[in-house]
C-alpha cells in the first residue's frame, strides 16, 4: 500500500499518453475517459438502517479502433507503464477482430463546451447527511399510514476528463443523488417512489416519502374494499395488484 | 495478492472501534466479446483488482469498497465506514449481529484445462462465428434468423478473504459463460429463444455445450413450430416439463422466495419480498416428489464455492422435502436473526458488494423414472415443455408465468405436434401440488441471477430432472 492519493490530474496525464500510445500503435480513433470518484448509500429497510456502503474508484477507460476493429479495455493500475502495456494489448487484440463496418468515426471538432452541470458540493463531505436524510424520510412515510418502509438513498460526486484522437478535451465534476422508497401497508398492498437529481437541493426526499406512504394506503383501503367486494360476489377474497407505483424525475426500480 | 491489504483494513476498523471486520481482496483478469449477427461488435480484456471491507460497529453495518489501493484512501474509506455504523440513530439503529461460526482456513483452486489466458483471441472469434454460421445452416436461410446475438467472457478470479475471527480463505477459479440469443421469423410470425452457460471451468467448457449443434436445433424448432405448431389445448391438462423448465420454476419460485433476507423485509424497495414467512418451516407446500436443494458443492458448475464470501464452509441446503418447507438460505445476518447459524449462501459478484443471500445450484432432485416416455405414458392429451421464451413472477415470487418455447403436444402418451407458446401461469403452490412422477436424472441450465442495489448478477445454475404436473390450467 502506498500513502500516496491518485489524482485527477495524474489520471488525466495518463489519458492523454494513452491517446497519443494507442496512435503510435496504429490506432486511427482513440478514446481515454479518466474518472475519480466516490459514492455513497444508505440502505434502509423495516425502518432501520440495512447497511452504509461508501465506494472509492478510479480508472481509465480507453477504446480504440484500428481500421474498424473495435476493442476496449480499463487501466486500474495509474502508471504511465500500465497504460503502455494496455495499448500495446488493444493493438493485439485488433488484428484478431474484423473491421466494423457500421463504425463511422469518433466525431471531430471544433468542440465547444456546454454549460457546466450543476454541481452539489455539500455531497463532498456529507457528515451524517445520509442517515439524516433518511431518518426523515421513514417518519414521513410512516406518518402517512405507511407501516414498514425499505429503500436507499445514494449520492455521489466525481471529476472526469476525456480525450479524443479527434481532438475532444473535457474535464467536469458531476455530482448527483438518488432515493428510492417502498412503503408497505398490511398484506400486498405497497407505494413506490423513485427521484433523482443533480444536486440534493433539487431533491424532494421528505415529498416522495409522503407520497409513497400516502400510495401504501390507498392501496390498503382498495385491497380491504376489493376483498369486501369480491367476498359478497363470489365467496372469495383476492387482493392482487395492489401496488401503488409513481415516479418524479427519475425511474421507476421496483421489479 | 498483497494480504497485507486486508490484515491492515482489518486492524484499522478494530481498531477504530469496530466489533467486528473482514476484507475481501480481489485481482481478476477477463477478456470478452459480443457479436451481432455474424460480426464481432466489441471486444474487451480487463484486470484490475480491489478491496471489500465491511464492519460491524454499535450493531449496525458499514461496507466500502475501492479500487484504489493506496494505504490513505484504504484508511480514509475504513473509517468512514466504521463512522457510518456508529452514528446510526436511534431511531434507525438495526441492533445487527453476525451468527457464531468456526473461522475457517483454507486455500481453494481450480485449474482450467485450457487457461482462457493463453487461448488465442482469433480463437474465441472462430467458435462465435461457427455457432453463428450453425444457426444459418439447415432450411433456416438469413432471412429466417435475422437477429443473432451472442456474447462470450472468460476470467480467472483470485479472492482473499479475512475476518477479525481468524477466518482466511484464499482461492483462484476461472469462469466461462457463453449467452446467446436467436430470432427467427417465418411466415408473419417470430420467435425468440436465448440461453445461458457456464461453467467454473476454462475454454474447454466451450466445446461440451455443444453449441453450434444446440443453435441449429433451435432455429429448426422454432421454424417447426412457426409452421407447423397448434393452439394449447388450455386444460386442465397434463404437463411434462424438461429440466430447463423445473430448473426456472424451482430458481424463481423456490430459490428466490427461501432466501432468507427477503423472508426478513431486507430486500423488500430491490429484489421484493416472500411468499415464506418466518414461521413456516414445515409447511406443506407442494407434493411428496417436490424436493429441492441448493448445493454450491457441484465441482465445475456456474455456482460453484467451497467457501462462500462471509467465509462460511459450502454445504447442500434443503430448501424443500417431500413438499415440505424444510429450510431458508442465511447469511450470518439472517441466521443470527432468526437463531440459527449460517449455511454459507452469502455471496457478492465483485470485491465492490455487500454480500447478499444467494442461490448457487438448485435444483429438484431425481426421481425413478427411467425416461421421459414413461412421463408421457397414460396422458391422453397434455403437453411438453422443452424450452421457455419468456417469464415474469411477482415480487413474493407467489403468481408466475413461463411461456414455452419448444413445446408439443401429447396425445395417447405420445408427442404430436408442435405447440404454439403455451402459457404455464400459475401459482407456487399450485405448480409444486401438481408435481405427480419425475425421471432419474437431472440437468443444469446457467443463468446470471440478479438482485441488490447496486444489482449484483451472479452466476448460477438451476434444473432437474424431465417432471410431471397433473392437472394444470393453461393461461393465454
Amino acid at each position: 500500500m502506498s500513502g500516496k492519493m491518485t489524482t485527477i490530474e495524474e489520471l488525466s496525464e495518463l489519458a492523454e499518453l494513452a491517446v497519443k500510445a494507442l496512435a503510435k500503435k496504429g490506432a486511427t480513433d482513440a478514446v481515454a475517459h479518466a474518472q475519480l470518484g466516490d459514492s455513497r448509500q444508505v440502505k434502509f429497510a423495516n425502518n432501520k438502517l440495512a447497511s452504509h456502503s461508501t465506494w472509492s474508484s478510479a480508472g481509465i477507460g480507453l477504446f480504440a479502433s484500428f481500421d474498424r476493429r473495435i476493442v476496449s479495455t480499463t487501466v486500474r493500475e495509474h502508471t504511465k507503464g500500465s497504460v503502455e502495456k494496455a495499448a500495446a494489448i488493444l493493438q493485439k487484440l485488433a488484428r484478431a477482430v474484423e473491421p466494423n463496418g457500421e463504425f463511422q468515426g469518433l466525431a471531430e471538432g471544433p468542440f465547444k463546451k456546454g454549460r457546466e452541470a450543476h454541481y452539489d458540493k455539500s455531497l463532498e463531505e456529507p457528515g451524517d447527511l445520509g442517515v439524516e436524510i433518511v431518518e426523515k424520510a421513514v417518519e414521513a412515510a410512516l406518518e402517512e399510514g405507511g407501516k414498514r418502509t425499505a429503500g436507499v438513498f445514494e449520492f455521489e460526486t466525481g471529476q472526469e476528463f476525456l480525450a479524443t484522437s479527434a481532438g475532444a478535451r473535457l474535464g467536469s465534476k458531476s455530482s448527483g443523488c438518488y432515493f428510492s422508497i417502498r412503503a408497505l401497508a398490511d398484506g400486498e398492498a405497497s407505494g413506490a417512489q423513485s427521484i433523482c437529481s443533480r444536486t440534493l437541493k433539487a431533491l424532494p426526499i421528505e415529498e416522495a416519502a409522503r407520497r409513497a406512504g400516502e400510495l401504501a394506503a390507498m392501496a390498503n383501503r382498495r385491497a380491504r374494499l376489493r376483498a369486501r367486494g369480491i367476498r359478497r360476489n363470489m365467496g372469495a377474497a383476492s387482493a392482487r395488484g395492489n401496488t401503488g407505483h409513481s415516479w418524479k424525475r427519475g425511474l421507476c426500480v421496483l421489479c | 495478492m498483497d494480504e497485507d491489504i486486508a490484515q491492515k483494513a482489518i486492524a484499522k476498523a478494530l481498531g477504530l472501534g469496530a466489533s467486528y471486520a473482514e476484507a475481501r481482496l480481489m485481482e481478476w483478469e477477463d477478456s470478452s466479446l459480443v457479436m451481432k449477427n455474424g460480426l464481432l461488435e466489441a471486444t474487451g480484456v480487463d484486470r484490475g483488482q480491489g478491496i471489500g471491507i465491511r464492519v460491524l460497529a454499535a450493531g449496525n453495518a458499514g461496507f466500502a469498497a475501492t479500487n484504489r489501493l493506496e494505504e490513505g484512501n484504504i484508511a480514509r474509506i475504513v473509517e468512514e465506514a466504521v463512522r457510518a455504523a456508529k452514528r446510526a440513530s436511534a431511531k434507525l439503529g438495526a441492533g445487527l449481529r453476525f451468527s457464531d461460526e468456526k473461522p475457517a482456513k483454507a486455500k481453494c483452486k481450480v485449474k482450467p484445462k485450457k487457461d482462457p489466458r493463453n487461448v488465442d483471441f482469433e480463437q474465441k472469434v472462430a467458435a462465435l462465428k461457427a455457432i453463428d454460421s450453425a444457426a444459418l445452416e439447415g432450411k433456416a436461410g438469413k432471412s429466417n434468423v435475422p437477429a443473432r446475438f451472442m456474447s462470450y467472457g472468460d476470467a480467472i478470479v483470485r479472492k482473499h478473504y479475512e475476518n477479525s475471527e481468524g477466518a482466511t480463505i484464499s482461492s483462484e477459479m476461472p469462469l466461462t459463460e457463453f449467452w446467446y440469443s436467436l430470432t427467427v421469423v417465418d411466415g408473419g410470425e417470430s420467435m425468440q429463444h436465448h440461453r445461458s452457460y457456464a461453467a467454473t471451468a476454462g475454454f474447454e467448457a466451450m466445446a461440451g455445450w455443444e453449441l453450434e449443434e444446440n443453435a441449429r436445433q433451435q432455429v429448426a424448432s422454432m421454424l417447426r413450430t412457426m409452421r407447423e405448431g397448434v393452439t394449447p389445448p388450455r386444460g386442465p391438462i397434463d404437463v411434462v416439463l424438461s429440466p430447463e423448465l423445473v430448473g426456472i420454476a424451482v430458481h424463481e419460485s423456490c430459490g428466490h422466495p427461501h432466501e432468507a433476507d427477503r423472508i426478513l423485509g431486507r430486500e423488500a424497495a430491490q429484489a421484493g419480498e416472500s411468499w415464506l414467512k418466518k414461521g413456516m418451516l414445515g409447511r406443506k407446500v407442494g407434493s411428496v416428489e417436490a424436493s429441492i436443494v441448493d448445493d454450491p458443492t457441484i465441482a465445475g458448475s456456474a455456482g460453484y464455492f467451497l467457501y462462500d464470501d462471509e467465509g462460511v464452509k459450502a454445504r447442500r441446503k434443503t430448501l424443500m422435502e417431500r413438499g415440505h418447507v424444510k429450510g431458508f438460505l442465511h447469511n450470518r445476518e439472517t441466521a443470527a436473526q432468526l437463531g440459527t447459524t449460517s449455511n454459507a449462501s452469502a455471496r457478492a459478484s465483485g470485491y465492490d458488494k455487500e454480500p447478499l443471500v444467494r442461490m448457487s445450484n438448485t435444483f429438484l432432485l431425481p426421481g425413478d423414472r427411467k425416461s421421459t416416455e414413461e412421463l408421457f405414458e397414460g396422458i391422453a392429451l397434455g403437453i411438453f415443455i422443452n424450452t421457455f421464451m419468456e417469464w415474469n413472477i411477482d415480487d413474493r415470487r407467489w403468481n408466475q408465468k413461463y411461456v414455452g418455447n419448444e413445446a408439443y403436444l401429447i396425445e395417447n402418451g405420445r408427442l404430436t405436434r408442435p405447440v404454439k407458446k403455451p402459457a404455464l401461469e400459475i401459482t407456487t403452490e399450485a405448480l409444486w401440488s401438481g408435481l405427480d412422477a419425475r425421471t432419474n436424472s437431472i440437468e443444469l441450465y446457467a443463468g446470471s441471477c440478479g438482485k441488490g442495489e447496486p444489482m449484483q448478477g451472479i452466476p448460477v445454475t438451476m434444473g432437474g430432472p424431465h417432471a410431471r404436473f397433473r392437472n394444470i390450467t393453461l393461461g393465454k
